[in-house]
């Protein structure tokens, strides 16, 4: 057995390896810098490499360019089920076995859905990178899924549903039911969960033509971060992903939101809450942009934590709900999307509360947003938090934060250097085009809200 | 006066041992597999008491900070949700101030003060930018020992609690585990179901009096992890809680389940799934075979996907979307519990499936492959979980809260990886069915009937 060291003793080394330099000066102490190579392979698939020595364990993340947004119109929630199939059988594993060599040799892999990708995902130790790289070339290569393996996913996706929304309080709320009312081009206002109907309704030709047009190599994007040589990892990718066919990339449907003229409202009944709750939705600027930079700090002021202004009003001083949570993009957050997204809010209250006034409060908040500055005191605040959470980002043992960042940009901006970026593009951000970002975003017309009534005839035992 | 161990843990290497793949056409085998070593710690105690754990670790400049106190809903008395209520009171602003001021110097820090309360432990914690690790354990004094409490705020938080407790028990999980903690503990700290008039019955009185009484330095620990100034957060420790009163000891909370097994139906008209929740007491932590009983709870149902539980109720046959074990910690024993929520006409199959594994386990041992491969996933999640601060955190408060012994942490790995199959098939004798406590929360008019014909049912009060 060779010995991997201890890094726990040599931080200068671990320091320099991550590239966190020191700033000769200015308010923030550090600046992170990510070492990153990004190329692609003669078939089309992007690969990222993102070596860091600090934890003998290495994330591997296979983020594939088609999300729930983009599911045949009459299989909502395809999209999630097929991610289920991607665990299923290939010519070469097993039901079952991608997991057994992930998780048997001491990883841990998932897979999610979300508005613009699907990933797939493991956290091993770094001696268990080449069979992480096998099973993601290999699903990639083809599957030999069962007709019994799809019926079997099917029910497990419906009892997913099941136990997430429909035997839930709340359990749609907000996130499946805001951007069904706020957007009106289909890909953006369906129910991306499924309705159990469709789900069923899905056949082993709609699978087969799934995996032939979006689950290509030009379609992905391959990640690698963590502890891995970078030369014979490139090697290895190579020779287990090189040779995957070329194809075609996917064509993209047009996802364009038309701009709202007027304020949506929306009212559904739960038969299992016990409180009214409220939530409410503004378009945002589109992502990466000057304007959605303006946008996350505002976020951060109006929304992230409790010190934040909308928390100030609604919780501390009106006592409507014990907390009001939200920002951009309830599936994921503020990197990991790429069509048109909502900025939203929420919170249970009581009966005793009306909708109007909570409302009225809101539009006062943000209205003092539009109306004056922050100052620069909030804004350095605001920034602190950002920073503080990207280090977390950056030093979490499982990285899947920081694969999600590369992956995002990778497939969306072609770009996964946008990372080290991100901090000296916030700190560009001024008080007044905080206050721009307001008035062009948070207005009437913008607004969309959800209107729950609660259903629940009481306290059941 | 100040003693300082420095506890070295040179000593503290895991190795994982790596399983064969289980085919080998064209999977690469794994490597040699890394070795780790647990990062060393500094202990510091204050005269007065009070414990403080310093545990330099990780490349990003993040601290975190838990101070956890030995008390909780233990010492609610005759108020239950009086800890509950006090610690929400005392995020409401620190020496005199308000509210808005505490958070926005926390958010100052890169950060924001938790605080809650268990049954006997109560925690307040932070994570911020490192810079700003001494401040922050000021902060963090200041919530202990100068609240505010302002009893302006009263009223709103009982009205949130409030709203709390009806969401809690709107939720069908809600109201399986209200049901079956207090089956299993009676109407102790740990069985009593919180109710709307208990925090009616609350005054500003009682907050005043446990939070001057119950937050004292002999009941507390401090943890420190990440990078940090050390001189620094060493001086703030010493300025910040030098002079806080000793008090009592900890307050231990003693509780133990019953194993007396019992069968409870929740009838929830209209539910699309049913909540299964079991349980019965097993041997403590410390006991010998807890080891190997950890493991056959992972082989069962703590080893996601690839439990047996999973790949028979979920993978198989589709009844839910997912079925898990665990075994949580008490002072003087564990709990095993089994979470599931299981499509409505499934529920009885469900159940005859649970505990046909259970007894399967019980009667033939594990192939040393299945073992391996729990084994593996296990020492995995424990080397993530020393991998973060908040991981390194929680382990090290794990091992002083049960008075674990100072190689526990160390050897786990190596206890793990010694457990053979038969040692698995003897531990799982221990799961017996007739000491369970079972609830089944559901639309008892679509599976009563049905229940009533599961074997390990037999014999329970249906009416």
């Amino acid at each position: 057995m060779s010995r991997l060291i201890s890094v726990f003793g040599c931080l200068t080394l671990v320091l320099a390896s991550l590239g966190i330099e020191a700033a000769p000066a200015g308010p923030s102490a550090t600046s992170l810098t990510v070492p990153i190579e990004y190329y692609r392979l003669a078939n089309g698939l992007r690969v990222v490499l993102a070596p860091d020595h600090s934890i003998p364990t290495v994330t591997v993340g296979t983020y594939y360019h088609i999300g729930f947004r983009i599911e045949p119109k009459n299989r909502t929630g395809f999209a999630h089920l097929f991610e289920h199939l991607m665990f299923q059988e290939t010519p070469n594993l097993g039901k079952g076995e991608a997991d057994r060599v992930i998780a048997g040799n001491g990883g841990l892999g998932n897979g999610s859905t979300r508005f613009d990708y699907t990933n797939y995902y493991e956290v091993v130790p770094s001696n268990v990178l080449a069979p992480a790289l096998y099973v993601e070339a290999d699903r990639m290569r083809g599957l030999a899924i069962s007709e019994s393996s799809i019926q079997n996913q099917k029910d497990v996706v419906k009892n997913e549903v099941r136990v997430n929304v429909l035997n839930r309080p709340y359990g749609g709320f907000p996130w499946l039911d805001l951007p069904q009312a706020a957007n009106t081009n289909w890909f953006n206002a369906h129910n991306f969960y499924g309705e159990l109907d469709e789900i069923d309704a899905a056949t082993y030709a709609d699978v087969q033509t799934f995996y032939n047009t979006y689950y290509v190599p030009s379609n992905a994007v391959l990640v690698v971060a963590g502890d891995f040589q970078t030369a014979s990892t490139k090697k290895e990718i190579e020779q287990q992903f090189g040779s995957l066919a070329a194809r075609p990339a996917p064509p993209r449907p047009d996802l364009t939101e038309p701009p709202q003229t007027a304020r949506r409202d929306k009212t559904i009944t739960d038969a299992l809450a016990p409180r009214p709750a409220l939530a409410w939705g503004y378009h945002l600027p589109e992502r990466n942009s000057d304007d959605w930079y303006a946008f996350a700090l505002l976020d951060v002021i109006l929304l992230q934590g409790e010190e934040s202004r909308l928390w100030q009003r609604l919780v501390t001083e009106r006592g409507y709900a014990d907390g009001v949570e939200g920002g951009m993009n309830l599936l994921g957050n503020a990197y990991d999307y790429e069509g048109p997204m909502l900025w939203s809010a929420s919170l249970v209250h009581d009966d005793s509360v009306s909708d109007a006034q909570i409302l009225e409060d809101v539009e006062s908040v943000i209205g003092s947003l539009r109306n004056g500055t922050v100052s620069n005191q909030e804004l350095a605040t605001a920034r602190t938090k950002i920073r503080s959470s990207l280090y977390d980002v950056v030093g979490s043992p499982d990285r899947f934060g920081l694969v999600e960042i590369l992956a995002s940009t990778a497939l969306f901006d072609d770009d996964p250097t946008e990372i080290n970026r991100i901090e000296s593009r916030f700190a560009k951000v001024t008080p007044k085009q905080i206050q721009s970002v307001a008035r062009r975003y948070l207005t009437p017309a913008n607004l969309t809200v959800i209107h729950l009534l609660a259903g629940a005839k009481g306290p059941q035992s | 006066m100040i003693r300082r161990l420095h506890v070295a843990c040179a000593a503290a290497v895991f190795e994982l041992i790596c399983v064969s793949p289980i085919r080998a056409n064209g999977i690469p085998q794994p490597g040699p597999a890394p070795v780790v070593s647990l990062p060393s710690r500094d202990e510091i105690q204050l005269a007065n008491g009070l414990n403080a754990t310093l545990v330099p670790y990780g490349h990003v400049p993040k601290t975190t900070i838990v101070i956890s106190i030995g008390t909780g809903s233990i010492a609610d008395g005759a108020r239950p949700g009086l800890a509950q209520l006090t610690t929400d009171l005392m995020k409401q602003g620190v020496r005199g101030g308000d509210a808005a001021s505490f958070y926005r110097h926390a958010a100052k820090l890169g950060g924001a003060v938790n605080i809650g309360a268990g049954v006997d432990s109560l925690s307040v914690s932070i994570d911020v930018l490192a810079e700003h690790a001494p401040e922050a354990i000021r902060l963090l004094s200041d919530v202990l020992r100068h609240p505010t409490l302002p009893e302006s705020e009263l009223g709103r938080l009982k009205t949130d609690l409030k709203r709390a407790i009806a969401v809690s028990q709107s939720q069908q999980q809600g109201v399986a585990a209200d049901a079956f903690a207090a089956r299993l503990y009676g109407d102790g700290p740990r069985g009593h179901r919180l109710q709307e008039s208990d925090v009616d019955a609350i005054t500003y009185s009682d907050i005043r009096q446990y939070a001057a009484t119950e937050l004292t330095a002999s009941r507390s620990r401090i943890y420190v992890a990440g990078k940090y100034d050390r001189a620094a957060v060493e001086h703030a420790i010493h300025t910040a809680f030098d002079d806080w009163a000793a008090g009592d000891l900890p307050r231990m909370d003693h509780s133990l389940p019953s194993s007396t097994g019992s069968v409870i139906l929740i009838d929830r008209p209209g539910a699309k799934q049913s909540t299964l929740l079991i349980g019965m007491p097993v041997p403590a932590l410390t006991s010998p075979g807890y080891t190997e009983l950890s493991a056959a709870n992972a082989v069962l149902g703590g080893a996601g996907l690839m439990s047996r539980l999973d790949q028979n109720l979920r993978e198989e046959k589709g009844w839910t979307y997912g079925v898990s074990t665990q075994i949580e910690s008490l002072r003087d024993a564990g709990l095993w519990v089994l979470f599931a929520d299981v499509n409505t006409p499934d529920t009885a199959a469900a159940l005859r499936e649970i505990f046909n594994e259970i007894r399967g386990l019980a009667a033939s041992s594990p192939s040393v492959e299945e073992l391996k491969r729990v084994q593996n996933y296990r020492a995995g999640h424990f080397l993530m979980g020393a991998s973060s601060r908040e991981g390194l955190i929680s382990q090290v408060a794990f091992v002083d809260r049960y008075a674990l012994s100072a190689d526990w942490l160390p050897s786990y790995i190596q206890r793990l990886q010694a457990v053979t199959p038969d040692g698995v098939r003897t531990a799982a004798q221990l799961f017996d069915p007739s000491r369970m406590t079972i609830v089944v929360a559901g639309d008892l008019s679509k599976i009563k009937y049905e229940l009533e014909g599961v074997d390990a049912l037999k014999g329970a009060d249906f009416h």
